[in-house]
């Protein structure tokens, strides 16, 4: 063994460097990463004019990466070393110690002053509607259950946020903030583990919330009959920093709900195509995809004009809403004759304010999670 | 391309090792040279012509004064290194100047001139410099020109130092260009500094980017003293770990092949002074500036008055050098009035501190060196004097301990970066000094040894840890989720 070391030393270490290419080329190409829900880079073909403006050097770099059989684990790795080491975020998710992740909302997204601007809109487009708007705002994760935060964790100042929206409102008789005072004491198991959305849970928590501001009382919880369509699954936020320990989510339906019919029109986001009309206000084939919240109405909308067919009339709502409202509406629906949901992201119309004053709401209520109202851009269309 | 990437670990390492040592001794320039052309054209396909042009242009030139030496023509030789310096100067200086230039013509006029939006060549900065240390050598008399133009060609372009350094002028390397030894001994211990360097990049550098990025993703209203002070500590850790790793894979795969460079850093952060500081920072521009700037304007040997003008100029370069932009010249002349404070009677008073207080001056020297890179680190000027002020104003601390706001405080802000980047601070301090080195040191001198020159088993156990653990990290760094649900 006497003067070997410097020889062997060598050629491991080129062994090393060998088995980690052949972990990326030495195999049939893999197309897609369901762990990060996108399709895989693979390496690339030859080709001259590629090569002159760099994209087959990036491709190559990426596919070496994209292609290696270890790169799943190391991604698991180089976070659990990450959070080993006091960090307790990436890619914008907090996550703690027993695997549930809080999407990161903090002061740097967002502006206060845009905030009081987007009440100040509403209140105009309550004039303009001659309708009261109710604004109910929902609050994220970490806001309603703080003891998930990793310690010290930066986060948005929720109750500041309303405190604002309820400071520019006070005064005016056609406008409400809705008391989720209901939702806030609801305990625990209001939310997804892996996802920033709320549970079914969460939801009936802030439809009883809404309805008792309207003075009607919900039906309890159990009378809907929860029915588990999906379970083991784990959501978007698992995907910005996946966890040995994750825990994993459940999909729950409430049942016993009325008839319905619905028209979709303009834009949508879902997977599954434009939907035009359903009879039903889940689409399960979403839980085959990686997008399970979208289970709920096929995901957004430009509008939804939902009609309740088990009674004869009623009262209409208008909800100018984001994804959050998609999972509430059911338990909503038995109150109404018609709810009408327009997403502003994706609503093609010429004119929200003739839209609005179409449908003839009785009631119109803005149903947002308090970052998105932070930060939403587009109210000012509602004026049009 | 990169030494910190998967194309060449996996590709261009591997197989540039095995091809050289199979070719014999006397195509190995050869292939030096064309392995180096090949890695320079990846990551500038295009723009590569212009390291060629330089190449041929300096070995025409080498060949010329040279050959005028011959002749005894004192003032050919001198016009055709003129030429030499005019040109490398104008190349570099066209690439990586112009659009600096348009625009302080633009800010001081008030015209409106369009940018020629110039991309610039990778490493231009230093084969230009490199180049021309060639010819005013030749010129000086402290080098033979290199008669063979691929032996040259390989020197200028020889990829362990191309992109980043260290500045190797050609004296350095002469003989070595010509016929190295290569030996087991220097592989495994090239391999062993590589490794080194991969880690220091990899594990350290980037992880302190990382923190650094989040840091100052900050709002400015949110921007507390706290938050800006370890902005600047993380920064100065990824700055250092990212240029010295750099380096030393550079130095490692140089020995590799039989090269051995000089070396650029030698524990900075233990300054004493900055005058100490730029002995041990960056080691291959300082000299470069000293032997063919300061030294040749007259360095300290025309009275006080022109010293301090020698000072000035070198130090507006130095920093012009670093980038096209005014903050990299605000920051040689911050440096060049440190120096200058320093030189007057700073180090006077500094001797004259006890041994055991010695600690203060690294202490005093390293926020002066970390309120230079706040500097660096931001081309807008206006901005980099924001942080200054947060970093010393006590209201910006007040709020950083402020517990208002629950988990919207500033107290949570600066206990969140805190608890993230304490590990990276901790390593990242200790890595700096030469205190790991002394301690393994220490071990190994118990571990087995097979032979001289040989590299231990702690070496080797260290190292493939540190090559694995790279590894990882860089596999996994290209891990990008689809944002696409962002509701």
């Amino acid at each position: 063994m006497k003067k070997t070391n410097n020889i062997f030393y060598i050629v491991i270490f080129f062994v090393i460097l060998l088995i980690v290419s052949l972990f990326s080329v030495g195999h049939a190409p893999i197309r897609v990463s369901d762990m990060e829900n996108r399709k895989l880079v693979t390496l690339p073909h030859f080709s001259m004019k590629k090569i002159l403006n760099g994209s087959y050097q990036d491709q190559m770099e990426n596919g070496l990466k994209d292609q290696s059989l270890i790169r799943n684990s190391s991604v698991r790795i180089s976070i659990f070393l990450d959070a080993a080491f006091g960090r307790q975020d990436r890619n914008g998710t907090y996550f703690d110690n027993d695997g549930t992740y809080v999407k990161m909302e903090t002061d740097n997204d967002y502006n206060a002053s845009r905030v009081s601007l987007n009440t100040r809109i509403l209140k105009r487009f309550s004039e303009e509607s001659g309708r009261h708007v109710d604004i109910c705002i929902i609050p994220p994760k970490g806001a309603a259950e703080p003891q998930k935060l990793p310690v010290f964790a930066p986060y948005i100042n929720d109750v500041a946020i309303r405190r604002e929206v309820w400071k520019q409102i006070r005064n005016d008789d056609n406008m409400s903030l809705i008391s989720i005072e209901g939702f806030m004491n609801g305990g625990e198991d209001r939310y997804f583990y892996t996802d920033h959305h709320y549970n079914y849970r969460g939801a009936y928590l802030a439809a009883r919330d809404y309805q008792r501001s309207r003075g009607i009382d919900l039906l309890d919880i159990d009378y809907y009959d929860p029915v588990t369509v999906g379970d083991n699954f784990h959501g978007s936020l698992y995907r910005k920093a996946p966890l040995y320990i994750a825990k994993t989510d459940r999909m729950t339906m409430p049942s016993h709900l009325p008839d319905v019919s619905i028209r979709y029109d303009y834009g949508f986001d879902g997977r599954l195509g434009a939907i035009s009309s359903s009879k039903s206000l889940y689409e399960p084939e979403y839980m085959f995809t990686s997008d399970k919240y979208s289970v709920y109405m096929g995901g957004n909308h430009g509008l939804a004009v939902i009609t309740n067919e088990d009674v004869q009339d009623g009262p209409t709502l208008l909800m100018i809403k984001d994804s959050f409202a998609n999972s509430a509406v059911p338990y909503l629906i038995g109150s109404y004759k018609k709810i009408v949901m327009i997403d502003l992201r994706y609503y093609g119309g010429d004119s929200l304010l003739n839209e609005v004053k179409n449908q003839d709401p009785d009631r119109v209520v803005v149903w947002y999670e308090t970052l998105d109202y932070a930060t939403e851009t587009r109210f000012a269309q509602l004026l049009k | 391309m990169v030494f910190s990437s998967m194309v060449f670990l996996c590709i261009f390492l591997p197989a540039v090792f095995i091809i050289y040592y199979i070719c014999p001794g006397k195509f190995r320039n050869l292939f030096l040279f064309i392995a180096s052309l090949a890695f320079y054209a990846w990551g500038e396909p295009v723009y590569i012509f212009i390291m060629l042009f330089s190449t041929v242009f300096d070995y025409v030139n080498g060949r010329l004064i040279e050959h005028f030496r011959a002749q005894e023509r004192q003032r050919a030789m001198k016009t055709v290194l003129v030429v030499s310096i005019v040109g490398n100067l104008s190349i570099l200086g066209f690439f990586k100047y112009t659009d600096f230039f348009i625009s302080s013509i633009n800010h001081i006029t008030g015209s409106s001139i369009g940018l020629l939006n110039i991309a610039l060549p990778i490493g231009i900065s230093f084969y230009t410099f490199q180049t021309m240390s060639y010819t005013i050598d030749v010129y000086r008399g402290e080098l033979h020109a290199q008669k063979n133009i691929i032996s040259f060609g390989m020197y200028v372009c020889l990829f362990p130092q191309l992109i980043a350094g260290p500045i190797v002028r050609y004296r350095d390397i002469a003989a070595e260009v010509d016929k190295r030894h290569e030996n087991a001994s220097d592989i495994a211990l090239g391999i062993y500094r590589f490794s080194i360097g991969l880690a220091k990049k990899v594990l350290i550098a980037n992880k302190a980017g990382e923190i650094y990025n989040y840091v100052i993703a900050t709002h400015d209203d949110n921007l507390t003293g706290p938050l800006v002070l370890i902005s600047a500590i993380v920064y100065s850790i990824q700055i250092y770990f990212d240029f010295s790793g750099y380096s030393d894979m550079a130095i490692g795969l140089g020995r590799m092949f039989g090269f051995h460079f000089p070396e650029n850093f030698d524990h900075p952060y233990e300054s004493k002074s900055i005058t100490e500081f730029w002995r041990r920072w960056h080691m291959t521009l300082g000299s470069w500036f000293r032997e063919y700037l300061y030294i040749p304007l007259g360095g300290n040997r025309r009275g006080l008055a022109r010293q301090i003008l020698n000072l000035l100029i070198v130090w507006s370069l130095t920093g012009l050098w670093h980038g096209a932009s005014w903050n990299f010249v605000l920051w040689g002349l911050y440096y060049f009035v440190l120096l200058f404070i320093e030189k007057i009677f700073m180090l006077r008073v500094f001797t004259k501190l006890p041994q055991r207080l010695s600690f203060i001056r690294v202490l005093v020297t390293m926020v002066l060196v970390m309120i230079g890179w706040i500097l660096f680190s931001h081309t807008d000027i206006s901005e980099a004097w924001m942080y200054i002020e947060k970093l010393f104003s006590p209201s910006a601390w007040a709020a950083g301990f402020s517990a208002a706001g629950g988990n919207a405080s500033g107290l949570y802000s600066t206990l969140y970066a805190l608890r993230g980047s304490a590990a990276v601070m901790i390593v990242g301090i200790i890595g700096a000094t030469s205190l790991p080195h002394r301690w393994f040191a220490k071990i190994d001198a118990h571990s087995k040894r097979h032979g001289q020159g040989q590299i231990s088993d702690l070496q080797m156990l260290l190292s493939f840890i540190l090559i694995t653990l790279s590894i990882i990290i860089l596999v996994s760094a290209g891990f990008n989720p689809f944002l696409y649900f962002r509701f």
